[in-house]
């Protein structure tokens, strides 16, 4: 009888301790990096609807912050000629089989609406299999940035053959439609010109677009011109902004999906390769290390690999993919090694807000 | 035609001394003593427990006729009647072979043991529950057949299918009054927010059964019943049990669960229970380090509380359930360097805080002009938070986050009344006929003008008609209207029959339907990669189900057994997927388009010898796959899943402790999906999410009168994560392995009762 009440008073005993213990357990003691004398960046993305590119030089450490919607088209100002859209804003084209500008009317573009956009081509996953959706990537540029890929063909010396296209000119940061247009690209002197008018109107304009080769493109607004876009091409180094990439979608189709916190990389002359923290921690990676790895100069080598987005029902959290780290030459063959510290705002928690230390690997 | 049982009527006049019940052995007609005996009159009055003498006989004084009896005698199986006039009786008892059936109300018109329902029941009882070491209704349904569980941990939360159709069609009942939840009133419903201390037991029934519970049963019914009653003035029960949580234990890690429990009688015809819960897991760390944790910790208080008052004719009871809960989701640490290079790491801290009160009262008995009838009011109110902080790990500073979606509160508020009224026609028909209103509100962030309500108004009624000795038939029918999707009208049928040796076979049909959710009818959700919109036009989604049961007892030497056939085939039609809007390209939309089939078969045995009780089951689920209209003819039209489970008891009498094994088997799931060939190539392949075998081992004893004890160890082969094969590559795949539980874990249960006469 006694061994029953000593258990009894130690049921009780635990059973109080139980309810009343309810205070939350604190927080373990984090573990704190300590302060750095790396370079730090905080890329002006902008915030949740992400609209600006920001184009980063590693060597002034120097950002320039540019409105994705404040452009259309880029001229290539190398020796080839051709067009890129502007793919942060989801830009899509297509040609028809046409050659002068006033001809074309509202009943040349029957049915593009509910295809050659972004939405509608996503829209079209969940309805009957659409025949036309294997097409939907020839109708963007493509992502690794190859200039015999983009969605506009190479603009012939001979005039007649350079087709009229019309162009979705894809959304604005709030998801509003930046409208219709359509659009002729020619050779004029050792530069462009191109013609442009709205779907219906009777009449077009022109402008003359020179090649200038300090930079990498050479930037047109349908409605303001010549717009100053990317720096000078030995003047940036990597780029963050939204993207259309081409997902893979099933064994048919791929399809143009827009990505944010994306980061590509300056096409001239700027390679990237990526470092396992497996392998090196970023601390102790030197310059002797960086001969070791393969660089790329695909637009997107690191891409959306930088980064971690929570999915429904994955324990998976937002935030930088710790796992790996980046080393970057540069146009003067500097090294720098590059880590991803941060993806969202530390008060807000909004995406839109990276953070990014390097350092230059001393040789 | 009874089913196990021979009932003879003693035609002789009622003595003025009350009704004499005779039980004998059916076999060798002895006359046998100790058998308990319990009766309720079914008009609520206060019901009596007795012996029965050395004579076999118990005689009842002043009881009011009808009345539901039941039997209890360690060598003869449970007998549940309904006595309908006052009179003698002669009850022929079947010695012992299988587990005791006891009283099931789910869609019954009266309270009877599940083999004499017309429709296949499944009980899991209290004492089932209690060698489990289960709280959670996740944990009790952990190795039954044709339920398939799955884990979110993202927000803690743990879903079922049955019969391999989601948990949206699975409706979950607290004594018959949908349970609500985030995601609806009754389905789709997080069983690990369902606690069971209250609970008597857990009826499961397979197939629609919309003629008595209306939408979103298409699946199956589980209906907690909690208990109303105690055999003594005053029963206390505490309880205590501590659990490991994989490897993981101390003040700060594991499972600490206390619960409280008072039943009293209060006075004659008051009857009064209040219990307390404290469930407290503090989460698994598992392959996360630092802040986060693999499991997110839950804490949840239950309370519950019932006052029951039955005067003559009538039963009537008010009860409170209440539920408290808090998960904590700890993010990780992330850099933040300042201009200066110093660090001040944060982190994105989730929180979601739940709670929910139900009010229930109900009222049965009988009425000069029915034979028995019940009404029930119920009001449901709950509210979820969800709180986003961020968290500043240097100066320890928390503030509201602010992107979309990160700070909400869902709401969901019921109103249900119904009632039901039966009469006897005659000695062959029996009449049910009742109604069901129901009042739901919803709110939350992502609903259209942030809160919507559906009104659903329904009449319904069946009957039981025995035709000839062996052979009961039950048509119904039910007639809704529901504010946003209109009238429908919905039919059923069982057929029972009865064979020689007690065999029965019974054959189901019904048609089912699942109305449109808050979610599906009015979602609004707009970022820059999806505009997906609700859709107000949705149809309900209908279904026919079809299934047999065939049970069979036997004997094999000592050994009584009993095998049990089943079959079941479901289609449903007009199931809602999301599509292209047909207005708006650019926007998503739900629609009315899929369809969806699932077949099973299955066989139980049940085998009880000597101290030994064991039964085993295996069943067989096919599940309809659907890829897309062009490739569907050069595919398998289902995909079929094995499922074994294996119960073992064995009383150890000379150590007084039951020894019980829990074995599941859950097998692959498979569909197709899209990969990648060495050619680079898309094409079609078999993915899976891969098969595993659950079991749990406890023992259990009784010590120093007072104290019950429970030992296990669950999930003795340490599953943790499943692979997943089956996922098609995209930005939305959801990862290559399946959460299952946190690996084995060890627990104690101690609990201390006291009775009091």
């Amino acid at each position: 009888m006694t061994n029953s009440k000593y258990t009894l008073k130690l049921i009780l005993a635990l059973v109080a301790i139980g309810f009343l213990n309810a205070c939350d357990s604190e927080d373990d003691q984090p573990k704190v990096d300590p302060a750095v004398s790396s370079a730090i960046i905080d890329a002006e993305v902008g915030g949740t609807d992400q609209p600006n590119q920001v184009f980063i030089d590693f060597s002034s450490k120097t950002q320039t912050v540019v409105n994705r919607a404040s452009w259309d088209l880029g001229f290539y100002a190398g020796s080839e000629f051709r067009v890129i859209l502007n793919n942060p804003a989801s830009m899509l084209t297509q040609a028809i089989d046409k050659t002068d500008l006033t001809e074309v009317t509202a009943e040349d573009t029957v049915g593009m609406g509910a295809q050659m956009d972004i939405d509608a081509i996503f829209g079209s996953l969940f309805g009957a299999p659409a025949e036309w959706l294997p097409l939907a990537q020839t109708w963007m540029d493509q992502p690794d940035g190859s200039l015999e890929g983009t969605a506009i063909a190479e603009v012939s010396a001979t005039a007649e053959q350079n087709k009229v296209y019309i162009i979705n000119r894809g959304k604005n940061a709030d998801g509003s439609g930046r409208g219709w247009m359509k659009a002729r690209f020619l050779r004029e002197g050792s530069g462009y010109k191109m013609q442009y008018a709205e779907i219906n109107s009777a009449t077009f304009s022109e402008i003359q677009i020179n090649k200038d080769s300090n930079y990498n493109f050479n930037y047109v607004n349908f409605n303001q011109g010549l717009v100053d876009v990317e720096p000078e091409k030995t003047k940036w180094d990597i780029c963050f902004t939204i993207f259309t990439n081409l997902l893979p979608i099933d064994a048919t189709s791929k399809i143009p999906y827009a990505y944010k916190d994306f980061v590509i990389q300056n096409r001239a002359n700027v390679e990237i390769a990526e470092v396992a923290v497996s392998d090196y921690a970023y601390e102790d990676f030197t310059y002797t290390n960086s001969t070791d790895l393969s660089y790329s100069s695909d637009l997107a080598t690191i891409g959306s690999e930088w980064r971690i987005v929570a999915q429904p029902g994955s324990d998976q959290e937002t935030g930088v993919n710790p796992d790996i780290f980046y080393v970057v030459k540069d146009s003067d063959n500097n090294y720098y090694k590059l880590k991803f510290t941060r993806m969202l705002d530390p008060i807000s928690g909004e995406r839109g807000y990276p953070q990014i230390q390097y350092d230059l690997l001393v040789q | 035609m009874r089913s196990a049982i021979t009932l003879i009527f003693i035609l002789t006049c009622p003595t003025i001394f009350g009704q004499k019940i005779t039980l004998r052995d059916q076999n060798t007609g002895d006359l046998i003593d100790g058998v308990a005996f319990m009766f309720q009159p079914l008009n609520g009055a206060y019901s009596g427990q007795m012996v029965s003498n050395t004579l076999g006989v118990v005689e009842l004084k002043a009881v009011d006729f009808p009345i539901v009896i039941k039997t209890q005698h360690v060598g003869y199986q449970s007998y549940s009647d309904t006595l309908k006039t006052s009179t003698d009786y002669l009850i022929h008892l079947v010695p012992k072979k299988v587990q005791l059936n006891d009283f099931i109300v789910t869609g019954q018109f009266n309270p009877q043991s599940a083999e004499q329902s017309v429709f296949t029941v499944k009980v899991i009882e209290r004492e089932e529950i209690k060698a489990r070491g289960a709280v959670n209704l996740s944990e009790a349904l952990s190795n039954t057949l044709n339920i398939r569980a799955s884990q979110d941990l993202a927000i803690g939360s743990s879903g079922i299918s049955m019969q391999g159709i989601s948990g949206q069609n699975v409706k979950i009942l607290l004594d018959g009054v949908p349970l609500v939840n985030r995601n609806g009133n009754g389905n789709a419903a997080d069983l690990s927010q369902i606690n069971l201390n209250n609970i008597e037991r857990i009826e499961i029934v397979e197939g629609p059964m919309a003629v008595n519970y209306g939408a979103n049963a298409l699946a199956g019914v589980i209906n907690l019943i909690s208990y109303k009653d105690a055999q003594n003035t005053t029963e206390i029960s505490v309880g205590i049990q501590e659990e490991t949580v994989g490897s993981e234990f101390g003040p700060d890690e594991g499972k600490h669960i206390q619960s409280i429990d008072v039943r009293q009688q209060i006075a004659k015809q008051w009857f009064g229970q209040i219990g307390v819960l404290h469930n407290d897991f503090m989460g698994f760390q598992g392959n996360q380090t630092g802040r986060p944790k693999e499991w997110n910790p839950k804490e949840q208080y239950q309370g519950n509380a019932l006052l029951r008052f039955s005067p003559e004719n009538h039963s009537i009871y008010y009860r409170l359930d209440y539920l408290d809960e808090t998960i904590n989701d700890l993010g990780k640490s992330n850099n933040n360097y300042l201009p200066s290079g110093e660090n001040q790491p944060f982190a994105i801290d989730e929180q979601y805080l739940t709670q929910r009160a139900i009010h229930h009262i109900q009222a049965e008995g009988k009425l000069p002009f029915l034979s028995r009838y019940n009404a029930f009011a119920s009001y449901s109110d709950f509210e979820r938070i969800k709180r986003k902080v961020s968290k500043n790990l240097v100066t320890g500073e928390e503030q509201l986050t602010t992107a979309d979606g990160d700070q909400d509160v869902s709401t969901y508020n019921v109103w249900e009344f119904g009632g039901a009224g039966y009469l006897s026609i005659s000695d062959k028909i029996d009449l049910q006929t009742g109604y069901n209103l129901s009042f739901e509100k919803v709110g939350g962030g992502r609903i259209q003008e942030g809160e919507q309500e559906i009104n659903d108004l329904a009449i319904y009624s069946s009957l039981e008609w025995k035709v000839g000795e062996n052979i009961l038939v039950r048509p119904g029918l039910r007639l809704a209207s529901n504010s946003a999707f209109g009238t429908q009208l919905i039919p059923s049928a069982q057929i029972k029959k009865s064979f020689e040796g007690n065999a029965d076979l019974r054959l189901s049909y019904g048609r089912g339907y699942r109305a449109p959710s808050v979610r599906e009818l009015y979602f609004e959700f707009v970022d820059s990669n999806h505009r997906i919109f609700g859709n107000e036009n949705l149809t309900p989604e209908f279904s026919h189900h079809l299934s047999s049961n065939f049970t069979k007892p036997y004997e094999v030497g000592n050994a009584k057994s009993e095998a049990a056939f089943n079959l079941f085939y479901n289609t449903i039609d007009d199931q809602i997927g999301i599509a292209q809007s047909a207005s708006d390209a650019t926007a998503t939309t739900y629609v009315n388009i899929d369809k969806y089939k699932t077949l099973g078969l299955g066989v139980n045995q049940k085998m009880e010898w000597e101290k030994l009780t064991t039964s085993f089951g295996i069943s067989y689920v096919g599940r309809y796959n659907r890829l897309d209209e062009n490739q569907q003819n050069d595919l398998n039209k289902f995909f079929y899943t094995p499922e074994l489970n294996g119960n073992v008891q064995y009383d150890w009498a000379a150590i007084g402790t039951k020894i019980n094994v829990f074995y599941k088997y859950t097998g692959a799931l498979r569909n197709y999906i899209f990969s990648e060939n060495a050619a680079g190539e898309q094409e079609v392949t078999i993915g899976e999410v891969e098969g595993y075998h659950w079991l749990d081992l406890t023992l259990s004893k009784t010590f120093f009168t007072h104290f019950d004890m429970v030992l296990g160890v669950r999930n003795l082969l340490d599953i943790q994560r499943i692979n997943n094969s089956g996922v098609s590559g995209g930005t939305h795949s959801g990862g290559a392995s399946v959460p299952v539980s946190y690996g084995r874990s060890y627990f104690i249960k101690l609990n201390y009762n006291l009775k009091l006469k």
